[in-house]
């Protein structure tokens, strides 16, 4: 009923904007940006042009077979790999919103030279509500949102920008993408974020960081499935940290474990505390006993509230001597997106894939589990 | 589901509801909230008048939540504390706005003691009106720096957490309502129900005016 309803007033306004114009669509692969292709393929019908922007930051063979599946969904898509651009532009760079917006920058001087090569003045994409939101609320830069912050798109890249999905959920997305008759892997395909696995390397980017991540995010993705989480990742961040005695004291108390120690990384992390963005270290919980996961993400919520620095809390799940970097694992469930519950995961499953993850990436000295729901950390590291 | 629900118990439907962006996280989850409900839901900036809104002919408003802290220097919220004074339609706040609310009125608030993050139990002290269907106690999501500290006089206390004594209040004569937590987000299993409630509410009134 809403899909239906949806698909036809959308193709409408498409047509409207979209005639007599040559459409550039920015697609990749996720069902966003598919059900958007799928849009206004429908409604403009020949004059469709899709690029799968490959910035270096994507999964292990995400532009290949994202290519394979686009063609099965009745769409053919052109990648352009600019992998070593974006690498060069974000050299050197730390902050997490620094970062998006160099990405932001880049992305579109790309999508800009394309689109004059192919003589297209309009740029569709897959934003939706959160996307603007979190972006205009001040939360993060979304690496999409342009028009909404006030930057004159045809002035500064050459083309306007066409989102018919702008006001949807991502649930919403997903019915209207099985409506359309998209393939099933693709209308409930996990989230994945435009700058991808660059939000995911915490901090400073690294060719050894970066490799290390796109093999635990092989594990992770294996290792979880849909039913357990609407989107379960891993992030990758330095093996720098001090313990704090105060937060120790505090969880020692909640947890009634007097062998648990808090530690605090150099590391950062977004937040959303109150509707005001919080830009936050990192801290973990250190314990030898496995407390069940609702608890400790209760004690999450004392160390958050009590410690305003601290931005994101993570529990151990194993450790070894050596390596420089730390592996977070991320499973949330949630509706929206806009607020999200940490998915209860069996401790032997976090532990069969910290094993595997340190086998395989010698450069991995532990293996961490978020324990923070959206409010007060977002879904992403930054 | 739902939307026949509502329809069912609302002869008066599609009721026309106005939902005040005051540029929270949540505010376009509220417009979505009745949207589902089978309801309008327009989204209108925090700039609006009432005579705009009695021309719209809306029958009942929403605010949402906001980033602006409430207190000694209330910037940024608009017109929206002479809605809270002149509305005549059904008003429900939420969070920053409830606490706007208890200010207008005549009461107090400000930092908050224990600010509330995540998912919290709320006891229900009064199961009646907006909070009809939901005792003795239900979860919701809380995200709030600042709570009413001070209550107004001529408003009564529905619900109560542990660390927050005031998380839903209303009038006792205006169909005036407040609450500091997000059940826009839909994480409580009774969220939805608050928001059946105030859309009965507004139905009711309006079957009554005709």
């Amino acid at each position: 009923m809403f899909a239906s309803r949806f698909v036809e007033s959308s193709t409408k306004k498409i047509r409207e904007r979209a005639e007599g114009k040559r459409v550039l669509v920015a697609l990749s692969g996720g069902v966003d940006s598919a059900v958007t292709a799928t849009l206004v393929k429908r409604a403009v019908g020949k004059g469709l042009l899709a690029i799968f922007l490959d910035t270096g930051f994507m999964r292990a063979n995400e532009p290949e077979e994202t290519k394979g599946e686009m063609r099965r969904a009745g769409v053919d898509l052109e990648i352009i790999d600019a992998g070593d651009r974006f690498m060069d532009a974000l050299r050197g760079l730390s902050d997490a919103e620094e970062k998006r917006i160099i990405f932001r920058k880049t992305f579109y001087d790309v999508f800009g030279e394309e689109a004059g090569r192919r003589d297209c003045d309009l740029l569709a994409q897959g934003t939706i509500a959160p996307d603007w939101i979190e972006t205009k609320g001040g939360i993060k830069t979304q690496h999409n949102i342009l028009g909404q912050v006030g930057i004159n798109t045809k002035k500064r890249f050459g083309f306007e920008v066409l989102e018919p999905i702008a006001y949807l959920y991502k649930d919403q997305v997903r019915e209207v993408g099985r409506y359309l008759g998209l393939p099933h892997s693709v209308f409930t395909r996990q989230p994945f974020p435009g700058p991808g696995l660059l939000v995911r390397c915490i901090g400073e980017v690294k060719k050894d960081k970066l490799e290390a991540l796109k093999k635990a995010t092989t594990i992770i993705e294996k290792g979880i499935g849909k039913g357990e989480a609407q989107q379960y990742f891993g992030a990758v961040f330095e093996d720098k940290c001090k313990k704090n005695a105060g937060a120790t004291e505090e969880a020692r108390k909640l947890l009634k474990d007097e062998t648990v120690d808090v530690v605090i990384f150099n590391s950062k992390a977004t937040g959303v505390k109150g509707d005001l963005r919080a830009y936050g270290n990192i801290a973990a919980l250190l314990t030898k006993k496995r407390h069940p996961i609702g608890r400790l993400a209760k004690v999450q919520l004392d160390v958050i509230n009590r410690h305003p620095s601290i931005a994101r809390v993570l529990t151990l799940v194993s450790r070894r001597g050596k390596g420089k970097y730390c592996v977070a694992i991320r499973a949330v469930t949630t509706r929206d997106f806009m607020t999200a519950k940490v998915a209860p995961l069996a401790w032997k499953k976090l532990e069969k894939m910290a094993a595997e993850i340190l086998r395989k990436c010698p450069s991995v000295s532990s293996i961490y589990y978020d324990v923070t729901p959206k409010p007060p950390a977002t879904i992403e590291f930054e | 589901m739902e939307k026949e629900e509502g329809r069912e118990k609302n002869v008066v439907s599609p009721l026309k509801i106005a939902v005040v962006d005051m540029g929270g996280q949540f505010n376009h989850l509220i417009y979505r909230a009745i949207i589902d409900l089978g309801e309008e839901a327009e989204m209108v900036p925090m700039t609006i008048t009432t005579k705009e809104l009695r021309q719209m002919a809306v029958d009942g408003v929403i605010m949402g939540g906001g980033p602006q802290r409430i207190g000694d220097r209330m910037e940024n919220l608009g017109n929206t504390p002479n809605l809270l004074r002149e509305l005549d339609v059904p008003v429900l706040t939420m969070c920053l706005t409830h606490q706007l609310l208890a200010i207008v009125y005549g009461g107090k608030a400000g930092p908050a003691s224990k600010p509330e993050f995540g998912v919290i139990e709320i006891e229900v002290d009064e199961e009646r009106d907006i909070l009809k269907g939901m005792g003795p106690r239900f979860r919701s999501i809380e995200s709030h720096n600042d709570e009413v500290t001070v209550l107004p006089p001529v408003f009564d206390v529905l619900a109560h957490s542990k660390k927050c004594k005031v998380q839903v209040i209303q009038h006792r004569e205006k169909q005036l309502f407040g609450v500091q937590f997000h059940p826009e987000t839909m994480q409580g299993e009774k969220d939805m129900q608050l928001f059946r409630n105030f859309v009965r509410i507004c139905g009711e009134k309006k079957k009554k005016e005709r």
